[in-house]
């Protein structure tokens, strides 16, 4: 008959094994948001609740640039309006190394079951905001929104997007 | 007996500092009083405290620049045509000629203003605002006007005629941007340079034939004939396109002050200081 201290140690390496083994999955995260579960959790949660986001980059050297200043105004401008309901978020570093994004500065525009849009450099026009929130709010766009409108991230040829890998998930 | 002490940098009511000595007795005219002054005019707008120093400095310096500069100003609040001051310094200290012009100034309740104008959009035949346009932030200016720096008047004129006769329309999102500090709503530090700051710059884009040539059209090579040729005639008259800029900034024309230069600190503060007082705009004619 096994004794009491054969037994106690027989379940704590089996506790052992069982917890080491659950290390290696991933949480049970649905596909649609394969490469979004590494991210911070107040940009998930801003996802997880169907809510429009907008994750931006630009390198500190850009800030004395003409462009740098037209990025900021326009958006400083989307991000103050008060119909905006987009929650906004500056990538960290560990999301943007995450993600495996090679640009310094870009936008990714994210809405559970919409496209994803990847936009590469600053944005400079203030359409490329309303031509995406038109999209994301299911309102029409007129030719003008959609001549704005990012590259789907699923379209791109970069392959170093790690957000690419969603895309044969069917979006 | 009192005298005149050209004042400058270093100089102390206090510690009795003048002219860049200790004096015995006070001139006629202190630190305090120049402060006052100034703030009168409108340059100075701290508050006084009888040092002569970095803030008086440059306070002066821009009351001389307004003087050897502008052509306008303020009478009793109400816009004024004036004559150049002719041979003034632009030091910073204060030299026998800008005391001069500076009681010339209190005595007639003059103060600086910007060269900011104003242009209804229904003057220019071919440059329209765009759906995003957003007006300039002050009562004086509808949202049918464009503003701009009387001294970048001719960039619009020239897009205009340039536009018209290659049969293209131009959108404009913004000219002329007042500065804005990290408010809530905002997300990222404004810029603290920019062309936009002083009414130098245009943000458009060029409409032909129905296409709009954005940036994506650049990025793609996708641009039109007629957005190309507008862009080389313009950069032909010495403007800036911003698709040559790193990183580019392709709905952007401008007409650079340099700034480093006196002057475009100098126009950042009037132009500036302006709308956030709420000064006349006057409006021009094409």
């Amino acid at each position: 008959m096994p004794s009491v201290r054969f037994l106690f140690k027989a379940f704590l390496i089996l506790g052992i094994i069982t917890v080491a083994g659950g290390c290696g999955v991933k949480p049970n995260a649905s596909k649609e948001n394969i490469y979004f579960e590494e991210l911070s959790t107040e940009v998930q949660n801003a996802y997880n609740n169907d809510q429009s986001v907008l994750l931006f980059s630009f390198h500190k050297n850009t800030q004395n640039s003409e462009a740098y200043a037209d990025w900021a105004e326009y958006l400083n401008n989307f991000s103050s309006n008060p119909n905006s309901d987009f929650h906004l978020f500056k990538i960290s570093k560990e999301d943007k190394n995450y993600l495996s994004i090679p640009e310094n500065n870009f936008t990714v525009f994210l809405k559970k079951e919409h496209p994803t849009y990847f936009y590469s450099g600053l944005i400079v026009e203030p359409q490329v905001y309303t031509a995406v929130k038109k999209q994301y709010s299911k309102e029409n766009l007129s030719e003008m929104d959609r001549s704005f409108l990012p590259q789907p991230l699923c379209s791109l040829n970069s392959q170093s997007l790690r957000m690419k890998s969603h895309c044969s998930n069917g979006q | 007996m009192t005298t005149f002490i050209k004042l400058k940098r270093g100089d102390n009511d206090a510690s009795k500092v003048w002219g860049g000595n200790t004096q015995k007795n006070p001139p006629s005219y202190l630190v305090k009083d120049l402060q006052e002054d100034l703030k009168s005019a409108g340059t100075f707008i701290t508050e006084t405290n009888g040092i002569f120093g970095p803030q008086t400095e440059k306070s002066l310096k821009l009351f001389q620049w307004v003087c050897a500069n502008m052509t306008h100003c303020l009478k009793n609040k109400n816009h004024h045509i004036r004559t150049k001051t002719a041979n003034i310094l632009i030091d910073g200290s204060l030299n026998l000629n800008t005391y001069n012009e500076l009681l010339k100034w209190i005595k007639e309740n003059n103060e600086v203003t910007g060269d900011l104008i104003r242009i209804n959009f229904s003057d220019l035949s071919n440059i329209e605002a765009s759906p995003n346009y957003k007006k300039v932030s002050s009562s004086k200016v509808s949202k049918e006007e464009l503003v701009i720096s009387k001294s970048a008047k001719k960039l619009i004129t020239d897009i205009n005629t340039k536009a018209k006769n290659l049969s293209i329309t131009i959108k404009v999102n913004q000219a002329f941007r007042a500065n804005k500090i990290k408010l809530s709503g905002t997300v990222v530090t404004p810029a603290k340079k920019s062309q936009h700051l002083i009414g130098h710059a245009i943000d458009c884009n060029i409409v032909d034939g129905g296409n709009w040539n954005n940036s994506s059209s650049f990025k793609n090579k996708t641009e039109t004939e007629g957005a190309k040729s507008i862009i080389t005639a313009l950069k032909d008259k010495n403007y800036r396109w911003g698709g040559d800029f790193t990183p580019t900034d392709i709905p952007h024309f401008d007409l650079k002050l340099d700034h480093t230069k006196f002057s475009y600190e100098a126009k950042f503060f009037l132009n500036q200081r302006m709308i956030s007082l709420n000064h006349e705009v006057r409006k021009e004619n094409i």
